[in-house]
């Protein structure tokens, strides 16, 4: 029984001519080779050659015999007929008439695979390359054949039964056609398959897996487009989602939306970072970003200090006076006073007026009020920043329900342990460089996040990344150093938290930092601790709720879900071993 | 022992410094090893009925024989491996680390599933007996986060555990102190009082790993009990140390009989690996070996034998079961 490449087919297009010739070639002797549906592509390296066989093309049977040579075959079922020496055919189901030219197809692939074989393997150049055209499902009139279809190489429905026959006929015409050609020594047959259907695994590259999840993080999940659309309808809405939720995504897009030069959108935030950030990556004519203290700067001048343009501001928008936006999207509410947002909702009372924030992040105290003046209130809940992994992490350091996850598996992030800050720092390094170097991050995709403020002192100001700057704010080519706090609103692949003091478990607004640093990360988090197991006491106990708690770093990290590492892996994306 | 129902530390402490004594467990010993061999041929004798050859013949009040001794225990030991594994399967999928971290997330679903997927759970909440009734109740009582934590905590133990027990160290261990199982019985995070004991533990581990893990059932310690010869070793409570009598709440006058609920684990396991080393000898002997991967599987299948041989004691002891703790 021949080789079948592939060994069974699932579906012939709807081609019983096919299907027909693929049973009977099955039949022909141990040794043949038969590839079905052979594609190919050409590199127009001669220009000659790819005019005359075209860019691409396909053969229907491939067929390899290493003692005669390899035969070509095109197949062609149905109503066929040719006509002053063309060949035509009626599709059955539509009933319309096409000029095919089965002949040429094969001829053109014959040339194809000669040309690459010859290249390839200098012992083939004897070798015997030539077609056969097969109308499986009739018996054409063979006295009648164009010239250029010699009896000898047309296969008809009576071939079915005899294909072995069939092929040495054809053969044996082509070696009569084509003296000194034939079949090729065993030791070159090999190498010939290798060319015709080549075996090779393909190494994955260490970004793939980072590049298809990066893919899959910016795609606009299905319960966000709901919400666009549904803000269409609405002038004042407020939204509530958890950590990479996707609300700035959604900002951005009704601001997008409902900008237009003669009604401009005004989009706030409170973060210097993010404000840069926006204005970097989502430039647009009409959308103008400022953070609440560059607006006020913006409308009231540079005159006094910060309170007193905030006050200006609030006075200013409290009056009526104008102001020179139409619209007006905040983002990262949870971290302006309840006042400013209350003044901004009265000034936008007749136009429009989107908030969107995070009731986990409330930094400005838990007071909601001005919430009241907002009729529509909406809430994301589907993560789609982070891998499941990392949102398991973050959600579970603050203490959150788990909202539904995106499905998106990655690395567990990991927990370095260090006895000092300086060996901290020199993890954070490592990490860094690994990334930098190993994976080829690029520096602005990685970012250090302190949950405390940054000390000039600290070792961490003295880490040195190859290739890379440091920086305090996102900037291309450099690696980010800063507070979680200041990063609110931003994101980076991977994130690393140098100074994650777990005796502060008790304080819920350490846990929140926690959960804000984590849920900055897309794909990879890192958390360095200097605390030691034996001050873990009743850490374990905040994060599990369970007197049943174990002290250990082992039950600490199965509540966190995180995977407690022994070394910097030469890859920090990587998946640890269980 | 005699103990009160549920408080261990109103047990005689001395008791449980006795039976860990060296030279206590080597006087057990003797006497288990000498028994063994009688309990040994009856094993093969009742395994050989059960074939369909001896069926006939026992039927006829004839006697089987042209069977091997070797070859009728192995083909018991096969069956009672199989149903292991057809059970263990069960265990394993519940308890896989990563499907335990996910029940992080919600604990109650945790305990939800633990009633329902865990066939000694399920089994005993599923059952009418009024003796467990009592433990049912405490079961639904308890909070699915204390469940959950209780159960991780004893993954933990025994993941960390066993990767120092290799089969080199394993079968060298032959005291108490060297299995080094204490903290499965001591440690307050890995058990639920009058909830998740020993018994349940020790079988949820014998079935994640055979290996190193013996189950310690209600018929364990019933066959360790025969085993020895029913003797008190000379225990002050003047019983045997592998059941409990609750002295504190006697019923129409009479005992309420038990198994040893707190029998130290680590103790017990030097007991069970010595009657392995023993039934593997056998095998040895006939050109066999058992394997060591489900080594307490043809333990517990022995010491359930045992128990067989006694069916008119074990029907006078069960009638006062009542400690609704299952296993």
């Amino acid at each position: 029984m021949a080789k079948m490449i592939p060994s069974s087919v699932r579906d012939f297009h709807g081609s019983r001519g096919e299907e027909v010739a693929f049973q009977s070639l099955r039949s022909l002797d141990d040794g043949i080779t038969v590839l079905h549906s052979f594609r190919w592509l050409h590199p127009g390296k001669h220009r000659g050659v790819t005019a005359k066989v075209g860019s691409q093309g396909e053969g229907d049977f491939v067929l390899f015999d290493p003692s005669q040579g390899i035969l070509v075959i095109e197949v062609k079922g149905g109503d066929v007929w040719c006509e002053r020496g063309e060949w035509r055919q009626r599709n059955r189901k539509t009933g319309s008439i096409a000029h095919i030219a089965p002949e040429e197809q094969a001829r053109n692939t014959v040339h194809r695979i000669r040309e690459e074989v010859r290249s390839r393997i200098p012992e083939a150049d004897s070798l015997l390359f030539c077609h056969a055209i097969w109308f499986p499902e009739g018996m054409p009139d063979r006295g009648s054949l164009p010239m250029y279809c010699p009896t000898e190489i047309v296969f008809d429905e009576e071939d079915i039964g005899r294909p072995g026959e069939s092929i040495n006929r054809a053969f044996a015409y082509w070696r009569r056609a084509l003296p000194g050609r034939g079949g090729i020594k065993s030791e070159y047959a090999s190498k010939v398959l290798d060319v015709l259907a080549p075996t090779l695994s393909l190494v994955p590259s260490v970004r793939r897996s980072l590049d298809e999840r990066e893919a899959q993080l910016t795609q606009l999940t299905f319960e966000q487009a709901k919400i666009v659309h549904f803000l269409d309808e609405q002038r004042h809405a407020a939204v509530h989602g958890a950590a990479g939720t996707g609300k700035t995504m959604i900002a951005l897009e009704k601001a997008r939306r409902l900008s237009s030069p003669s009604e401009p959108v005004l989009f706030l935030c409170f973060n210097a970072a993010l404000r840069a950030s926006l204005e970097r990556l989502h430039a647009h004519p009409n959308v103008r970003y400022l953070t609440f203290h560059g607006f006020a700067r913006e409308l009231i001048g540079p005159a006094g200090t910060l309170e007193e343009a905030e006050q200006a501001l609030l006075e200013h928008l409290i009056s009526d006076r104008p102001i020179p936006y139409s619209h007006l999207i905040v983002d990262e509410a949870q971290d302006f006073k309840p006042e400013w947002l209350e003044y901004l909702g009265h000034r936008f009372r007749d136009s429009t007026y989107y908030v969107f924030y995070d009731r986990y992040q409330l930094v400005q105290g838990d007071d909601l009020a001005w919430l009241e003046a907002v009729p529509c209130r909406l809430v994301l809940s589907r993560n789609c920043r982070n891998t499941d992994e990392i949102a398991r992490t973050a959600y579970r350091a603050a203490g959150l329900p788990i909202s539904p996850t995106l499905g998106l598996s990655g690395p567990r992030p990991q927990l370095h342990l260090a006895s000092t800050s300086a060996e901290a720092a020199a993890i954070t390094e490592r990490i860094l460089n690994a990334a930098c170097t190993n994976i080829k991050s690029a520096p602005q995709d990685l970012a250090v996040l302190t949950l405390e403020t940054l000390a000039e002192s600290s070792p961490l100001n003295g880490i040195k990344v190859h290739g890379a700057q440091i920086a305090s704010a996102p900037t291309i080519g450099a690696v980010t150093l800063t507070t979680a706090r200041r990063f609110k609103g931003l994101e980076a692949s991977l994130v690393i938290v140098p100074d994650v003091d777990f005796r502060q478990a008790g304080s819920a607004d350490w846990r929140r930092r926690l959960y804000v640093a984590c849920s900055r990360a897309r794909q990879a988090v890192h958390l360095i601790t200097t605390t030691s197991e034996s001050d873990l006491g009743s850490v374990v106990r905040t994060f599990a709720d369970s007197e049943k708690a174990r002290a250990t770093w082992q039950s600490l990290c199965r509540h966190l879900g995180i995977h407690l590492t022994e070394r910097v892996a030469d890859d920090p994306f990587e998946i640890p071993k269980r | 022992m005699i103990l009160s129902k549920s408080r261990k530390d109103e047990v005689d402490p001395i008791e449980f410094t006795l039976v860990r004594d060296l030279s206590h467990i080597a006087t057990v010993w003797v006497e288990i090893e000498r028994r063994l061999p009688q309990y040994w041929q009856a094993f093969v004798k009742r395994e050989a009925e059960k074939n369909p050859a001896g069926k006939l013949a026992s039927h006829f009040g004839a006697k089987v024989t042209g069977t091997k001794d070797v070859s009728v225990a192995s083909q018991s030991f096969s069956k009672a491996v199989q149903q292991y594994e057809k059970v263990a399967a069960k265990y394993r999928d519940f308890f896989d680390p990563e499907a335990m971290e996910e029940f992080a997330d919600d604990p109650n679903s945790f305990k939800s599933h633990l009633a329902k997927e865990v066939p000694v759970i399920a089994g005993t909440l599923n059952q009418r007996r009024p003796e467990l009734q009592e433990w049912q109740s405490d079961f639904r009582a308890s909070k699915g986060r204390d469940l959950l934590e209780v159960f991780s905590n004893v993954l933990d133990f025994r993941s960390t555990w066993a990767k120092a027990q290799s089969e080199k160290t394993y079968v060298n261990c032959d005291e108490p102190a060297a299995f080094a199982l204490d903290p499965l019985d001591s440690d307050e995070s890995m058990s639920l009082t009058s909830v998740i004991g020993m018994g349940i533990k020790s079988i949820v581990l014998y079935h994640l790993d055979a290996r190193i893990l013996p189950q310690r059932t209600r018929l364990d310690l019933y066959g360790l009990y025969f085993l020895s010869g029913m003797s008190d070793f000379k225990l002050p409570s003047k019983s045997s140390e592998f059941l409990m009598i609750n002295d504190l709440e006697p019923v129409s006058g009479s005992f309420i009989m038990e198994h040893n609920f707190w029998y130290p684990y680590g103790v017990y396991s030097v007991y069970v690996s010595r009657i392995f080393r023993w039934l593997d000898q056998k095998a040895r002997e006939a050109g066999g070996a058992l394997d060591t991967h489900v080594r307490y599987v043809y333990v517990s299948h022995f010491l359930q034998a045992v128990c067989s041989e006694h069916a008119e004691d074990m029907k006078i002891m069960r009638v006062h079961d009542r400690f609704g703790v299952p296993a």
